[in-house]
């Protein structure tokens, strides 16, 4: 049955990594472990502290900016038990050590190098050494035997994780439930194990992750490179739609009638091109030292009109990386002032058709 | 169990403050060594409205805003010197900016040229990508009938810091690697 969820664990492994970045961790933590009675009179127990570690696997499901879901695998050492209250009033003590290896579904939330994470899966555990001590030191190492050789249960957890390096640190507050009674029907009634604990560990994480990063980038500079494309053929088309002579001026009208009456995509993206264009032209204008303070001004308030408002967001790029952030209106007096030519790359718009963030890049 | 908290909280404590640090790939690098000399260009054309006496007050305030947003922050100081003494005085930028609106000429002009790296952005000790540009002043200063009562050259050393900056634009709030001007150093006037 081992082998099977072993072989079942690394072919799911191997699907999940092609999909995406995956991560190795290390945990440690201590926690207060104690059982709780099903169908029994409750025991009469308090928790006893126990420490925990483990090495674990993650493969990234699907990663957003904003969202990561991962498969978790995790190897560890668990220490577990009770303290209670014998007939006698004296304190015995239940010690049991688990190698337990759980599965859980992890979502990472945030975009910022501080995230929330969420944990909820199940766990398998077992019992490799166990005790019972009392108060008077005397201690029985036999005790393994009396105990369930499996447990199963479900854990919670919930915590925060730091982007490090190439990984997190993170810490996690865990909640493991334990379903079947360790110790059968040895004693009165039906006790599980419940061993909520804190920890904390590292991620490094590898692979797809920063391939994406990679490939965003690449596409930043693919949309540089397009805009530089679209700057020409602004020339061109203004040397087109301006013809001096009949026969351009053929060409021009057939021209338009080529690009007018696509369908509904086409000439939302006909449009949009446009947008792009026009408001190029504006940053142009009012970044050019040779254009009269008026005509800057009159781009500027046309430019501002076509955004949400004056914090309307400009991300500043090099070569695809994000330098800088600008809103629209201090972005518009930097490129007045300093007389830099800046392009727009791509553009987020409002239900209302007003710009809320672009993205520019210099071009001189 | 107190103690095994206070222990793991101890513990932790050096990863936490050790979370701020950067690991720029060198595409990066160079992407933000560019915007330090588009910002030190950018500086340079701001002085030359601040000092203009034609520009008016309202462009002028308008500059300033600019030229603070260029800084990690408005504590960072600018060394200044004078043919006509040995003291390098220094003030704070916001200070520097506001002075050079008001200096006592009919017209001033300050260029800067040959504007250039002395030291290539490395990471320091502490996280932070650090680097030096250099660049020459040519500083001038004319009297009411044009003609020149004061110039000097300057060589002035620039910092270069980038560092995780959290950017406030409106109610949002960006936090990204960024890199901002430091203090200005006098290296030497003739």
């Amino acid at each position: 049955m081992m082998r099977i969820v072993v072989i079942g664990i690394l072919v799911l492994s191997s699907h999940l990594t092609a999909e995406g970045q995956i991560g190795v961790g290390v945990r440690t933590g201590v926690g207060l472990t104690t059982m709780t009675a099903v169908k029994s009179e409750p025991l009469k127990v308090v928790a006893k502290p126990g420490a925990s570690v483990g090495l674990f696997g993650e493969f990234g499901l699907i990663s957003t900016e904003a969202l990561s879901v991962m498969f978790v695998t995790e190897v560890g050492f668990e220490q577990k038990g009770f303290r209670y209250k014998d007939a006698d009033g004296d304190w015995v003590s239940f010690g049991v050590d688990y190698i337990q290896m759980p599965l859980v579904v992890k979502l990472a939330i945030g975009k910022k190098r501080l995230r929330g994470t969420l944990e909820i899966g199940a766990f398998a555990a077992t019992p490799i050494n166990a005790f019972a001590r009392n108060s008077y030191g005397e201690k029985d190492r036999g005790t393994l035997k009396n105990l369930t050789r499996y447990d199963v249960g479900a854990i919670l957890s919930g915590g925060l994780e730091f982007k490090l390096g190439p990984g997190a640190l993170f810490t996690t507050i865990r909640l493991a439930q334990g379903f079947v009674d360790p110790y059968g029907k040895k004693l009165d009634g039906y006790q599980v194990n419940i061993a909520p604990s804190i920890s904390l560990g590292y991620v490094a994480r590898f692979g797809k992750g920063k391939a994406v990063e990679t490939a965003q980038r690449e596409v930043t500079a693919v949309q540089e490179e397009i805009a530089e494309v679209v700057k020409t053929a602004e020339a061109i088309s203004e040397a087109v739609l301006e013809p001096e002579s009949q026969s351009e001026q053929t060409n021009a009208q057939e021209l338009k009638v080529v690009s007018g009456p696509g369908n509904a995509q086409a000439a939302a993206a006909t449009s949009d091109f446009g947008a792009l264009i026009q408001l190029n032209k504006r940053f142009d204008a009012i970044a050019d030292p040779e254009v009269d303070t008026t005509t800057r001004t009159v781009n500027a308030t046309e430019v501002l009109n076509q955004f949400i408002g004056p914090d309307a967001v400009v991300i500043l790029l090099k070569s695809g990386v994000v330098v800088d952030y600008y809103s629209i209106s201090e972005f518009l007096r930097y490129i007045e002032l300093n007389h830099f030519k800046y392009k727009i790359t791509d553009r987020e718009v409002d239900a209302s058709g007003l710009m809320s963030q672009i993205r520019v890049h210099r071009i001189d | 169990m107190n103690k095994a908290v206070s222990t793991l909280m101890l513990l932790m404590l050096p990863a936490l403050l050790h979370a701020q640090q950067l690991n720029l790939e060198e595409y990066e690098v160079k992407a933000f060594a560019e915007m330090a000399l588009e910002k030190v260009n950018a500086l340079s054309n701001n002085l030359t409205i601040l000092c203009d006496k034609t520009e008016t007050a309202e462009k002028k305030e308008a500059t300033m805003m600019l030229a603070l947003k260029l800084f990690i922050d408005d504590r960072q100081t600018v060394e200044t010197s004078s043919l006509n003494s040995d003291e390098v005085k220094y003030e704070r930028i916001g200070v520097y900016l506001n002075r050079l609106r008001t200096l006592p000429y009919k017209q001033v002009t300050v260029k800067w040229y040959d504007v250039q790296y002395v030291s290539k952005l490395k990471k320091g000790t502490d996280g932070k990508y650090y680097a030096t540009i250099t660049v020459f002043q040519e500083f001038t200063g004319f009297g009411p009938e044009g003609q020149i009562l004061y110039r000097d050259h300057t060589q002035k050393n620039i910092d270069i810091v980038v560092d995780m900056q959290t950017t406030r634009i409106g109610d949002k709030e960006f936090e990204s690697p960024t890199v901002k001007l430091g203090s200005i150093k006098v290296i030497q006037t003739k």
